[in-house]
């Protein structure tokens, strides 16, 4: 007996088996990457949750996300609609069941699955929406043009005058991915720094706009008229949409690099063809909304036309936005925040997940043998809306608060305090979107089965087009117009591909061999080595290496980056996103010491941080670090070395910057200062007459957050991170300081050690924690000497001290120079008796002070002791 | 120079279309009879010839 599937006509005949599949595939891709999300989330405000384990590392889970989301959920989602809507758009069935069955394999099992076990054992490319590894992108690019095959031969069979404006998303979707895929996930591999950006950056958009965006679109001008039982408004409109859309989307590209070193003509177009492409996006969208004109009611009714009605509205949304954020004055302000992170969750949770949900749940309840339960799917519109719109608004709130503390100068830390209530509702969102994914997963697998079609289904779709060809007639030739359309179609891709990377690369090649240096140091192994190591964990998702050329970025983190300094970076890691600070000059700001007990765990010298901690780097303690954790230091010592070297950054004030100025303006408001090192301002709490008290409860605030990790809650000394830090840090407690040595201690940091400077604090914290740093200060007095015991100290002293010390105490010895951390300065730093008898009898573990033990007599011991304190007298 | 050329092929882009709308209105019939087909699918039998409803949704 026939089933129902034979007895439906050729063209309607679907293979139900693989429209299940790939739904069941799409669905327990979707539950992992909304699960991976949610768990990055929740570390954002609890970074120790999860950490210690590598493959749960927050940068490898990103990768797994981000690339989850595009193939295994999105991939397999439309897989599943096309071959659905395929054999009607064709007229005729889709290539080959067997052909099916392998492009599942391929997809699932060759691309999917083995693209998370790498990049979550540490194998991946450093490329955003390109993280999985070359082998894999080699199974994708088989995938896709197996797809090809699958999908677009069928339509190819098809008259140009009978294709139906889905039809032409989805030969432009499959036949673009593939030919952008290998630009975007290739030649950035061998094609180093802002070069490589350039190819980079189409392939970030072309994920979008030529892939997420065609099928998505596909989907929408089929369910839309398939439910309402209203034609589309016009297919006119549709098609100027439809190649305006494939002319605009690939030369977006460049707009993720606004402000970088690519060539300012081409970030220019790419704006430009941001802002077309919203007004694209306002056509299509007005010609989908004014077919469901009077059909309110079937939207409301109907919940996968009810997807797709909210995901249309939020492709007009996140054009529009996108395209506001690509013009420069707003670049500026929203770029690497929280903002871009909401507009790509709009794209792909509200655009691109809303409709593909839209279109499984619609081609589901149409398939034989699958089961739909519409109340669970109600609950899960509901709950995935309710997801969405809390994300998008919170994100795009953090992302203004971020924006507006950056354009300040405010420390770094500032902004992730800032942001960390912003994170909370974002992993409160996270949660209803998971809750909402699994309704979609209950709203698929249980309910009713959806029974085979009526056997009297008939089409006469034919019939009809030779009705619409011989009302043209003379324009017959229009049935073989494949070979105008394919061309034009390679055409824009191939102007994208030559406006937007070859040309800016051929300019590129010209500035960067005319202002490089002849004579760069080639990266050591090791540097080279911890450069794959940040790569595969997935740092560049945090941190930047791109200072762009606005005065905020100039200001906070030195002069913008220039082409030539990130040439030997293949690929790139210019990211697109800070929640941590740019690193592209972080060589020389930090001791190695600081670098390795960061990497153990930041929280030990940022309390307030939230990078993940690497211990697996380390061999079990953050004394011992691990080869890798010391080639990651290496790397990060390296950046920024060459600008150094070429004198296009380094130590000093910034032109026009006067610090007595600011000290100035320091005494009298709690303004910022600009980071600036050199002469340090000296932060003298006596003028603060009256309010040395409020000034040093801040200061104990600001030592809480900042200080305690070295230096110990009580400044003792003793912070979690002490032990790996070699000089050990000061106790705090065992010296009087001058505020004029506070103030350079804070300012310029303590050369030699692992003291960082602190000059981007606010002129109000400087001056509390020299404030709340005396009150910590011992209250011993300075001794009284006997003329006696001076004159036998001073003997004592000249010889045994004063080649480091100086004459007369002030740490200007002849060797002085030559030692870091500097020998003391008695005259600004007072010890206790105790600690300068400590230090002489067993020296200055880290530092040239040696052990005076065996070496004099423990009366003379004391005595000396006892000279070196009474060097603050003389002040 | 780039702004130039994406502004010159967008203007051809969208007047290409319009001039073959305006210059051609033999083509408008070719141009949107496709978008009837949606109607077709999955129905428990075949609509009324499209061109006839078309005409009539043109009155």
């Amino acid at each position: 007996m026939a089933t129902s599937q034979e007895r439906r006509p050729p063209a309607l005949r679907t293979i139900p088996a693989l429209i299940r599949w790939h739904g069941y595939a799409a669905l327990g891709c979707v539950l992992y990457v909304a699960l991976l999300g949610l768990v990055m989330s929740i570390r954002l405000h609890s970074p120790d949750w999860l950490g210690g384990v590598s493959w749960l590392s927050w940068g490898r889970l990103r990768y797994a996300h981000t690339q989850g989301l595009f193939f295994g959920w999105l991939g397999n989602a439309f897989l599943a609609f096309l071959y659905f809507a395929v054999p009607r758009l064709a007229s005729r069935p889709v290539t080959g069941v067997w052909l099916g069955w392998a492009l599942f394999a391929v997809w699932n099992g060759l691309l999917v699955l083995p693209g998370w076990a790498l990049v979550q054992s540490g194998v991946s490319q450093p490329l955003e929406w390109a993280e999985f590894p070359l082998p894999v992108d080699g199974a994708a690019t088989l995938g896709m043009l197996m797809a090809v095959a699958q999908f677009v031969v069928p339509l190819l069979r098809a008259r140009v005058s009978s294709l139906y404006v889905s039809a032409w998303y989805v030969l432009g979707g499959l036949t673009f991915t593939l030919l952008a895929y290998p630009v975007g996930n290739v030649v950035p591999e061998y094609l180093p720094g802002a070069q490589g950006a350039t190819f980079s950056g189409l392939w970030i958009h072309d994920a979008v706009g030529l892939f997420v965006t065609p099928l998505a679109l596909a989907i929408a001008y089929a369910v839309i008229p398939a439910v309402s039982r209203r034609p589309i408004y016009s297919h006119f409109l549709s098609m100027i949409g439809f190649w305006l859309l494939f002319l605009l989307y690939p030369l977006n590209g460049t707009h993720h690099y606004v402000f970088s070193s690519i060539p300012m003509e081409a970030q220019k177009g790419a704006v430009v063809a941001s802002v077309y492409l919203g007004a694209d996006v306002v056509l299509v969208v007005t010609n989908l909304l004014l077919s469901l004109r009077g059909r309110g009611g079937t939207v409301a009714a109907d919940t996968p036309l009810r997807f797709v009605w909210v995901g249309v509205v939020a492709y007009l949304i996140v054009s529009l936005q996108g395209s506001a954020q690509s013009i420069m004055p707003v670049n500026r302000f929203v770029h690497f925040s929280d903002w871009v992170i909401g507009h790509s969750h709009l794209a792909m949770i509200g655009f691109g997940s809303f409709i593909a949900l839209g279109g499984l749940f619609h081609a589901w309840r149409l398939t034989p043998g699958c089961r739909y339960y519409r109340g669970a799917a109600g609950w899960a519109f509901w709950l995935l809306t309710l997801g969405l719109t809390g994300m998008v608004l919170d994100l795009t709130a953090a992302g203004l608060v971020q924006g507006q503390l950056w354009q300040g100068d405010l420390p770094w830390l500032d902004s992730v305090r800032a942001s960390a209530p912003f994170w909370w509702v974002r992993s409160v969102s996270g949660f209803v979107l998971l809750a909402g994914f699994l309704a979609v997963v209950a709203a698929l697998t249980t309910g009713p089965v959806v029974a085979p079609a009526p056997a009297q289904v008939t089409t006469a779709a034919p019939g009809r087009q030779d009705d619409a060809e011989e009302e043209v007639a003379g324009f017959r030739w229009l049935k073989n117009a494949y070979v105008l359309t394919a061309g034009a179609g390679f055409g824009l891709f191939a102007f994208s591909f030559v406006v937007l990377g070859l040309w800016p690369n051929r300019t590129l090649e010209e500035q960067i061999a005319r202002t490089q240096p002849t004579d760069r140091p080639a990266r050591t192994a090791s540097e080279e080595r911890g450069r794959q190591v940040y790569s595969r964990e997935g740092c560049m998702t945090c941190h930047s290496q791109l200072i762009r050329f606005t005065e905020d970025d100039v200001r906070r983190f030195g002069p913008a980056s220039q082409a030539w300094e990130s040439g030997g970076d293949a690929p790139q890691m210019w990211g697109t996103r800070r929640v941590g600070p740019d690193l592209a000059r972080e060589g020389g700001r930090k001791s190695r010491d600081w670098q390795l007990a960061h990497l153990w765990n930041p929280r030990h010298v940022v309390p307030d941080s939230v990078m993940p901690g690497y211990p697996w780097l380390f061999e079990g303690s953050p004394t011992r670090p691990g080869r890798q954790a010391l080639d990651v230091v290496n790397y990060l010592e390296s950046l920024g070395r060459d600008a150094q070297l070429t004198g296009l950054s380094g130590p000093g004030p910034l032109p026009g910057r006067d610090p007595e100025e600011e000290r100035r303006k320091g005494m009298f408001c709690d303004c910022a200062i600009p980071r600036t090192a050199g002469k340090a301002p000296v932060w003298d709490t006596t003028l603060a007459v009256g309010e040395d008290e409020r000034f040093a409860r801040r200061g104990a605030e600001i030592f809480a957050r900042n200080c305690a990790g070295c230096h110990g809650p009580e400044g003792r000394g003793n912070g979690p991170a002490a032990v790996a830090l070699t000089p050990v840090p000061r106790n705090l407690t065992t010296a009087r300081f001058s505020n004029r040595r506070l103030s350079e201690s804070l300012w310029n940091g303590v050369p030699g050690s692992s003291m960082p400077p602190w000059n981007d604090l606010t002129t109000g914290d400087l001056r509390g924690l020299v404030a709340y740093l005396g009150t910590l200060a011992p209250k011993e007095p300075p001794p009284e000497l006997t003329g006696a015991e001076r004159s036998t100290a001073q003997g004592l002293y000249a010889k045994q001290c004063a080649v480091c010390h100086g004459p007369d105490g002030a740490g200007n010895g002849p060797s002085a120079s030559i030692l870091a951390p500097a020998p003391t300065n008695f005259h600004e730093v007072r010890p206790t008796t105790a600690y300068a008898e400590a230090a002489l009898a067993h020296g200055v573990r880290g530092s040239a002070m040696p052990r005076w033990g065996g070496k004099l007599m423990p009366d003379e011991q004391k005595l000396l002791a006892r000279y070196v304190r009474s060097f603050s007298n003389k002040e | 120079m780039v702004i130039n050329v994406i502004v010159v092929a967008v203007t051809l882009l969208m007047g290409g279309f319009v001039g073959v709308w305006l210059v051609c209105p033999r083509c408008r019939p070719w141009i949107e009879a496709p978008k009837w087909q949606p109607l077709a699918w999955d129905e428990p039998a075949a609509p009324s010839d499209h061109l006839a409803a078309r005409r009539e949704s043109e009155r």
